[in-house]
């Protein structure tokens, strides 16, 4: 016989937390530090060696809403996301909804078509939209922003709520068929208020991923409908480099970003893979 | 309302987007590479040229040395964050308590504001006041400029992004861990099989969807990815860490030559989409498996 070694489940227990504890570690590691660094004055978060133990302040955060326009530019960020967000959702499902009780031919074109307006290059659709909305003089204004982020999300709309319509149990919906309701009657009593959950879901998806949008924003606005990711490159240029302002502005930020995300968390893996993974 | 025309009407408001916002840019984007259009010299028009933006393409030693950072940072980024993200998954899978908390820290990376990671680990990787640079010498090795050699930087972005992805990996395989049935698994175990072959010959090919749809979301993410690099190096030092996004951003935004940026971008959406079409093929995305 051989003799195998065998490690006891203790031990093999104790490596695999250490492993997942360190991973975690560092997962977080960036996070904590922009937020150390945003509790430090400059002199401290600048210091070598960093300082591990410091008199927290909130001077950088009463400088980044008091003495900068980055409030603006986050009003702006609210504005712009929340109603491109409501308005997506809204065109999306109804499309949803008919591609997953109609029969709809070449389905699986029109899939690949939405694949690549959510995976292709914003770069190569930014260049003919900044053209036409040259053209049409809505560089810097909130309907070109929120026109874009319809653009942005509404294939992943439309792809996520069809997945959730799809769940409706169809013979609630015949049931309710037979019992003389409309087509639109139907919709709006059984499937709509079944899949909501779902719909909700992918609205605060939309919303954390349209929130942390930059490139843009950054190629469509300057001033007026200017987001806050495009105000933040702001804070390290000439004359000196402001990495606690930047870290406090980072961490308004986020805030609402990992919020919502940890709200939403059991869909989060379905958002992320299309609906393809539950 | 006329029954007939329900699913009609629900689409038409998508379709209609669909076209003003993709279509028609799209189209209007093939006809402008054609052209060679300076925007910034409304008197010198914008002749038509035919295929010379794609023939000054095919010539442009810029192009390719983007192309190739493109890939090195897809291919790089993709495999290491995958490797780690499955290892991580397999460990995760095989534990019974705190999965819930591991899961919840592990979603913090992948919804951080891009712009926000890319400034924050440029505050990290500084040279003379960067974290990392003072755990390295605490570690008694040499500092290092992370952003500002040109060997490094493109590496030291990767890096970024696999930290930043790793997380989607871990979740995404975890998911696909915990929905397998159990009898396979039981059966292997009763006869004895070593774990690496249970893995093997059993985990492997029944994730294998999963795998394919994580490669795939992860590859066409990192194929576009702007934001990071950007913050981070710009593109520098010159040309070292540009990717084709990066480039094309620059020929548009900054040089505003738009016949020559539009080709550059149709051709990247090609890329893409080639590449997408591949892996769709590979495991028919998008049909549900009952």
């Amino acid at each position: 016989m051989k003799h195998r070694f065998r490690a006891g489940p203790l031990v093999t227990n104790i490596l695999k937390y250490s492993i997942l504890v360190g991973a975690s570690f560092i997962a977080l590691f960036p996070l904590y530090w922009i937020i150390m660094t945003s509790l430090k004055l400059p002199a401290d978060s600048l210091s070598m060696p960093p300082r591990w133990i410091f008199e927290p302040t909130l001077r950088n955060f009463r400088i980044i809403f008091l003495e900068d326009p980055y409030p603006r530019f986050l009003l702006n960020s609210l504005i712009i996301v929340t109603s491109s967000v409501l308005l997506v959702v809204l065109i999306g499902s109804l499309a949803g909804y008919v591609l997953a009780r109609f029969r709809i031919p070449h389905k699986e074109s029109f899939f690949f078509f939405i694949l690549t307006t959510r995976m292709g290059p914003p770069v190569a659709f930014a260049v003919p939209f900044y053209i036409i909305m040259a053209g049409l003089r809505l560089i810097d204004s909130y309907l070109a922003m929120v026109v874009i982020y319809i653009l942005y999300n509404l294939a992943f709309v439309i792809w996520m709520t069809r997945g959730f319509f799809q769940e409706v149990p169809l013979d609630v919906e015949e049931a309710a068929t037979l019992d003389g309701c409309s087509r639109l009657e139907t919709f709006l009593k059984i499937a709509l208020p079944l899949a909501t959950p779902g719909i909700i879901a992918t609205a605060v998806f939309c919303f954390i991923i349209t929130w942390n949008e930059f490139f843009y924003a950054m190629v469509l606005t300057s001033d007026a409908a200017k987001t806050f990711t495009v105000h933040m490159p702001s804070f390290v240029g000439a004359p000196r480099m402001r990495w606690s302002e930047m870290s406090a502005a980072s961490v308004v930020a986020i805030i609402p970003a990992i919020a919502f995300a940890i709200a939403v968390r059991k869909y989060l893996v379905r958002a992320f893979t299309l609906g393809t993974v539950r | 309302m006329n029954e007939r025309y329900f699913p009609y009407l629900f689409f038409l408001p998508s379709v209609v987007f669909l076209v003003a916002i993709v279509i028609y840019p799209m189209l209007f984007a093939f006809e402008t590479s054609f052209r060679d259009w300076l925007m910034t010299n409304p008197e010198a028009g914008k002749p038509f040229v035919g295929l010379e933006n794609y023939k000054m393409i095919m010539h442009d030693p810029r192009f390719w040395s983007d192309l190739g950072n493109t890939l090195y940072y897809t291919v790089l980024s993709v495999s290491a964050s995958f490797s780690v993200g499955l290892g991580l998954a397999l460990l995760m899978n095989g534990i019974v308590r705190g999965r819930s908390i591991l899961r919840t820290i592990f979603l913090i990376p992948m919804v951080m504001t891009p712009i926000v990671v890319g400034f924050g680990f440029r505050f990290m990787f500084n040279y003379e006041l960067g974290v990392l640079n003072y755990l390295l010498s605490v570690l008694g090795l040499p500092r290092k400029a992370f952003l500002g050699d040109p060997s490094l930087a493109l590496n030291s972005i990767i890096l970024v992004d696999i930290w930043q992805w790793t997380p989607f990996m871990v979740l995404v395989l975890l998911a696909g861990l915990e929905s397998l049935p159990r009898e396979p698994f039981e059966a292997a175990r009763i006869d004895g099989a070593p774990e690496w072959q249970i893995f093997r010959h059993i985990t492997l090919p029944l994730i294998k969807p999963v795998i394919l749809v994580a490669l795939l979301i992860r590859t066409m993410d990192a194929m576009r990815d702007f934001d990071k690099i950007y913050v981070m190096t710009a593109g520098g030092p010159g040309i070292a860490s540009e990717t084709l996004s990066l480039y094309d951003w620059k020929v548009g935004f900054s040089w505003w030559r738009m016949g020559y940026a539009s080709a550059l971008g149709l051709l990247l959406l090609f890329l893409v989409t080639v590449i997408g079409w591949s892996y769709v093929k590979s495991i028919s995305f998008g049909e549900e498996k009952k």
